[in-house]
């Protein structure tokens, strides 16, 4: 007897066949190709990931070396995993890889994987990208100097609620870096924008505001991440939804802070 | 033999922290840059430490497994964060929140770390606004709250279910900027293997370049581990993939004391398990918990829709049994409660182990559009994931685990039982005693990392002054090779198990019989079965590929090697305590109405264990806990 | 000096140079379109209105002075347009997916085709310009009059008449409306504009303007090829049918006449 919350799905216990074409590629520098795998009997109830768990697990019991893709907390949020699922990067639907579900696909399909390589986003292997350019954008401007210590009381400095909220739609960031794969030109403008728009909007971000914005951005062209060309692709790829409203923010401050002056790097951390 | 001092400072409880700093010993300013302070980590309590250590001048080197800090899994806290602000005027104190915490804990914690968690509860929140951390506001442009299990007042901050992130956020963009300015050398891709001891301190550490393989080593001052809890022994729970208990495993089989290993907190609301294929647990936030009424039907075997059944055949348990608290007991009141009525017959769901969280009533009364504000992300994640709108049918929960209270034993200066190392955030053991309160994680971490480890760890590196130790010392080529030779050895077994199948048997060893109920029997035979599968990893276990590439399958069958014996100590640890408290639920000690009887008399301690080892069992010590600010009571939420 | 520098170095300064050379584009091709319209008023209208142009600020800066500082002006923008976009595509070629990565549709066809109309539009200017500002290229039909400097409604009809003649037009005049719809959005975004409350309207603004343009544009060549826009006066058509050996030396001829 079926009971009413899993009428509206297969029953319990229902799986289907896929045909997975993985990219596969030892190191950086070697010629990657795609290999291809059957797979029966993967429950429908699976997530993507675990689809490829059950694969790695036949291909270690075979003594051959699994798929290596990363993945961490698998809920969404930590922003490790990432893969070009028929060439969409996180695939099909507007939700990390670690949130697709197998469900989503149809029984015989054939699924190509490959990892979200870019000219910034060299390979690692087979499905594993270096995206620590991400991380030097960050460096670049991307926080609030202020050390551990006694500050004000956060309530005498009052913000609005839409204006938080706002910061907040940016700052859900989770630095997947599908913004890059998904753009035809390689571009991290919308990952670089969203962090620029999250603190240029609160009052806490503003005595860096000009600094910020400036060396994030030429932080973004020394990583070589390509210019952004309003194709919007980076926002339908966005699990997080994150609007390229951000972009425009950031042009507007980029060119106010260039008009205006004032720190920049280096200038910035004099001491 | 392991001596535990506690190092409790003098005086009345609210004096102890203030009166600590004055008298601790201190390194300038100008000797900082000349000491070497490793951080194992890069979740809140990770990088917050680092950060704030790198401010004062230490040189800070940081490692992490993933590719960037940002991956911590402190990023998936949902709820919120405590703080006694008291800016809802409903009673709340520095007090009440270390009252709170310490009845939450069911009196098995240090009561002088956690009433200084309480003091610094406050300072977090001022300085996580500081750093650009956009918590939720009220209309006014004011902080706003909201409440947790187990407290009866509001003092819980969020950025809507994404407070972990946001906090780790403020933490990972503090880190970046000492990166930036030089201070903080960060390693990526980079996993401890293990600690390096000279002269009875922590030296430094050996670790592997997951990229090409390499062994390496580093020295440094002290070392600090902030790699979270144990809690994916079990496989299934709601930590990340990755998360493992290598780091402070074998910093216990370098001489750090465990403390109450089978202290683990299950979380009661999480997507229930959908079959064999699954490789973690999704948590449903306890917010919502807020507003969603618990229940089952009250007929065993029910199975008409939710919404057919009428209001006086359904069982709302938790509001029945606990008038006062309703729905929002602590959790693992909450957590048994919904195995007791799933092994009464009374679940739902295909597996009959599931319960209902409805909102229909929440959404009748406030409106779908407040609802959707308050829980629209958990709402969606909980629809991508089953397929079931929470809109239009209750939520199917199930209890998972969640978080360890157990880990390293460390004194009020956060230091273990080894010289110059440290442990910090869920690492510890400090401040939960047997139960956590919800929320109180995100704060104990940035407490330990932002304001408590900086001040403190200055105490014990003072006397190393011109007292430097390098990686040509004999001890760090030693515990290198001693590295090799284990990762020689598990690659060259050649068996037919694979990790993941062997990781998987031992989480049912560990849940069906160190879960959220306990018996010497259960017990005794899990030790049996957790020997069983060891000889199996040892003897039959297949790792494919080589150790000189990135080899995500040997990186698991370390853990899982390390996981094995945190099982069989959590076992043990479970055994021996013959009380209940807490999470720790032994079926010998229950009250009529099923409710855990505490022993105070013998059990009123830490067991902190001491590794004697491979051949022989763990040593059990004890540190007596004092009780002066509170007298421990019976827990009552009813 | 530096801080410009460094602003051209960054992409966004480049597209930055893009969005404003654009603007000085976007207003001249609204400009000629609406100059073209004059064409509805006859041929006496039309080559007054271009006579015009040649006189404007004349009284104290000379004849076509304030016409060639324009030219100046667009061709410098056409040129800094072109190079920056260069210097734009060849950094992105090197960052850009390496991997087949689809799209999602979020991009319009406008938008992936910027480049490709982009380029076309250039080869049409240079096509433009030299069939009717400098006559080198004369098409037009059998029985009418060439090229002839000046008489620009007849030099137009003449060529419009040929159907393909026309046709390319309207094509090249699709091409360039696409180019600016994105164009003209891109831009809005580039100086910071944009805003989802706003973007409705801004690209709204910006469709509405780009069908105006093409419908604008091409009413000219459909009506003429058509015959709704009646050949030129028989007057002016008497004129001597002689070919004009022509272009560098009328430009020579009117930078005389201003001496």
């Amino acid at each position: 007897m079926i009971s009413q919350e899993t009428q509206n799905q297969p029953p319990a216990g229902k799986t289907i066949s896929l045909t997975i074409r993985a990219w596969r590629q030892a190191r950086n520098k070697r010629k990657g190709h795609f290999a291809e795998y059957a797979l029966d009997r993967i429950p429908i109830d699976a997530s993507f990931l675990e689809m490829l768990d059950i694969l790695n697990e036949t291909l270690v019991q075979k003594g051959e070396d699994p798929i290596a893709f990363e993945s961490d907390c698998r809920e969404g949020i930590c922003g490790t995993c990432g893969i070009v699922v028929d060439g969409l990067p996180h695939g099909p639907g507007q939700c990390t890889t670690c949130q697709l579900q197998i469900r989503d696909f149809k029984d015989g399909a054939t699924i190509t994987i490959e990892p979200f390589s870019t000219g910034a986003f060299p390979v690692i292997k087979d499905l594993v990208v270096d995206r620590s350019g991400l991380d030097r954008i960050i460096q670049a401007g991307g926080y609030v100097t202020v050390h551990s210590g006694p500050k004000p009381e956060p309530n005498s400095i009052p913000i609005e609620h839409a204006v938080v909220e706002d910061a907040l739609d940016a700052s859900a960031c989770i630095g997947c870096g599908a913004c890059v794969a998904a753009c035809p030109n390689g571009s991290s403008s919308l990952f670089t924008s969203a962090k620029i728009g999250h603190l240029g909007l609160l009052p806490q971000g503003q005595p860096e505001r000009n600094a910020r914005v400036k060396n994030m951005v030429e932080s973004m062209d020394e990583e070589g991440f390509g210019s952004c060309r309003n194709y919007a692709e980076c926002q339908a790829s966005c699990p997080k939804g994150i609007s390229i409203k951000y972009i425009g923010r950031m042009n507007a401050d980029y060119i106010k802070a260039t008009i205006s002056g004032g720190d920049h790097r280096g200038d910035m951390h004099a001491t | 033999m392991i001596q535990l001092d506690a190092k409790i400072p003098e005086g009345p409880i609210e004096d102890k922290w203030h009166n600590h700093l004055e008298h601790a010993k201190l390194v300038g300013p100008r000797n900082r840059p000349t000491y070497d302070v490793i951080v194992v980590g890069t979740g809140l309590a990770g990088a917050s430490a680092a950060s704030s250590l790198a401010a004062q001048g230490y040189n800070v080197h940081v490692f992490i497994y993933h590719d960037t800090p940002r991956r911590a899994h402190s990023i998936a806290a949902q709820g919120g964060i405590n703080a006694c602000k008291n800016y809802r005027e409903d009673g709340d104190s520095t007090y009440r929140l270390f009252y709170d915490t310490q009845k939450g804990g069911d009196f098995r914690s240090r009561e002088a770390n956690v009433y200084r968690l309480a003091q610094t509860s406050t300072s977090i929140i001022d300085q996580c606004v500081a750093q650009g951390v956009p918590f939720a506001r009220e209309y006014g442009g004011m902080l706003a709250n909201r409440s947790f299990g187990g407290v009866l007042v509001e003092r819980t901050f969020y950025c809507r279910g994404q407070t972990g992130q946001q906090l780790l956020l403020g933490a990972y963009q503090a880190l970046q900027k000492e990166i930036e300015q030089g201070k903080v050398t960060m390693h990526t891709r980079s996993e401890m293997l293990d600690l390096v001891m000279v002269d009875g301190r922590a030296r430094g550490i050996v670790y592997r370049d997951m990229v090409d393989g390499s062994i390496k080593s580093i020295a440094g001052e002290a070392v600090v581990l902030a790699t979270g809890g144990y809690g994916a022994v079990y496989f299934n729970s709601t930590n990340a993939i990755n998360s493992n208990g290598t780091a402070i495993w074998r910093a216990h089989k370098r001489g750090a004391a465990f403390a109450n290993p089978s202290f683990v907190q299950i979380h009661p609301t999480c997507i229930p398990v959908s079959g064999d294929h699954q490789s973690k647990l999704t948590l449903m936030s306890e917010s919502l918990r807020n507003d969603g009424r618990v229940w089952v039907p009250r007929a065993p075997g029910d199975k008409r829709k939710p919404g057919d059944i009428p209001e006086s055949e359904r069982y709302y348990y938790l509001e029945e049994r606990y008038p006062t608290f309703g729905n929002l007991v602590p959790r693992d009141v909450a957590s048994r409660a919904a195995k007791v009525v799933c092994d009464d017959g009374l679940g739902v769901g295909s597996t009959g182990y599931s319960v209902y969280m409805d909102f229909r009533d929440a959404i009748a009364n406030k409106g779908q559009s407040t609802i959707a504000e308050k829980y629209g992300n958990l709402f969606d994640m909980y629809t991508e994931i089953t397929g079931e709108s929470p809109y239009e049918q209750p939520f199917r929960i199930y209890p998972a685990v969640h978080y360890c209270m157990g880990g390293l034993w460390v004194d009020y200066n956060l230091q273990t039982t080894i010289p110059g190392l440290y442990a910090i955030g869920e690492a510890n053991f400090s401040d939960h005693g047997a139960n956590r309160l919800g929320a109180s994680s995100l704060m104990q971490c940035l407490a330990d990392g932002y304001f408590i480890l900086p001040q403190t760890i200055g105490d014990g590196l003072q006397p190393l002054y011109r007292d430097k130790v390098d990686t040509s010392h004999p001890a760090f080529a030693q515990t290198e090779g001693e590295v090799k030779d284990r990762i020689k050895r598990i690659m060259s077994i050649k068996g037919d198990s694979t990790p993941l199948s062997i990781h998987k048997r031992l989480g049912k060893v560990i849940w069906n019989n160190c879960g959220m109920s306990r018996n010497e029997q259960d017990l005794n035979s899990a030790l049996d079965q957790v020997d069983q599968l060891k000889q199996e990893f040892w003897n039959n276990l297949n790792i494919p590929g080589s150790d000189q590439d990135v080899n995500q399958t040997l990186e698991r069958a370390m853990r899982l090697m390390d996981f094995l014996e945190i099982g069989e100590l959590m076992c043990r640890d479970a055994l021996v305590r013959d009380e209940s408290c807490g999470c720790h639920f032994r079926d010998e000690h229950v009250s009529e109405d099923g409710e855990v009887v505490r022993n105070d008399d013998e059990f009123s301690h830490v067991a902190a264990w001491e590794w004697k080892g491979e051949e022989s069992t763990s040593d059990r010590h004890q540190e007596q806990l004092v009780y002066e600010a509170m007298q421990p009571a019976t827990r009552s939420y009813k | 000096m530096q801080r410009l520098m460094t602003f051209y170095d960054t992409s966004i300064g480049k597209k930055l140079v893009v969005a404003v050379t654009g603007l000085i584009m976007y207003g001249f091709i609204i400009g000629h379109m609406l100059g073209n319209l004059k064409a509805f008023g006859g041929a006496t209208a039309l080559d007054q209105y271009a006579e015009m142009l040649r006189e404007i600020g004349a009284s104290f800066l000379g004849n076509t002075t304030f016409l060639w500082f324009a030219r100046i002006v667009l061709i410098v923008a056409v040129v800094a347009h072109v190079v920056t976009i260069i210097q734009l595509s060849r950094r992105n070629r090197a960052s850009r997916p390496t991997r087949t990565v689809r799209r999602r549709n979020a991009s319009t066809l406008a938008a992936t085709w910027m480049a490709i109309s982009g380029t076309l539009i250039l080869v049409f200017i240079v096509i433009h310009l030299a069939q009717f500002t400098f006559g080198w290229i004369d098409i037009h039909k059998t029985g009418t009059e060439g090229f002839e400097y000046g008489a620009v409604y007849s030099n137009i009809w003449g060529a419009f008449n040929v159907w393909w003649v026309a046709l390319f037009y309207v094509v090249m005049m699709a091409m360039v409306c696409m180019h600016v719809y994105h164009g003209a959005w891109s831009m809005c975004q580039t100086l910071g504009v944009d805003a989802p409350p706003r973007n409705q309207m801004i690209r709204g603004g910006a469709a509405t303007i780009a069908i105006i343009l093409f419908i604008g544009f091409c009413s000219v060549p459909v009506a003429m090829l058509t015959n709704a826009l009646s050949a030129p006066p028989i007057d002016e058509m008497a004129v001597e049918p002689q070919k004009y050996e022509r272009s560098p030396q009328i430009m020579n001829v009117s930078e005389g006449d201003q001496g």
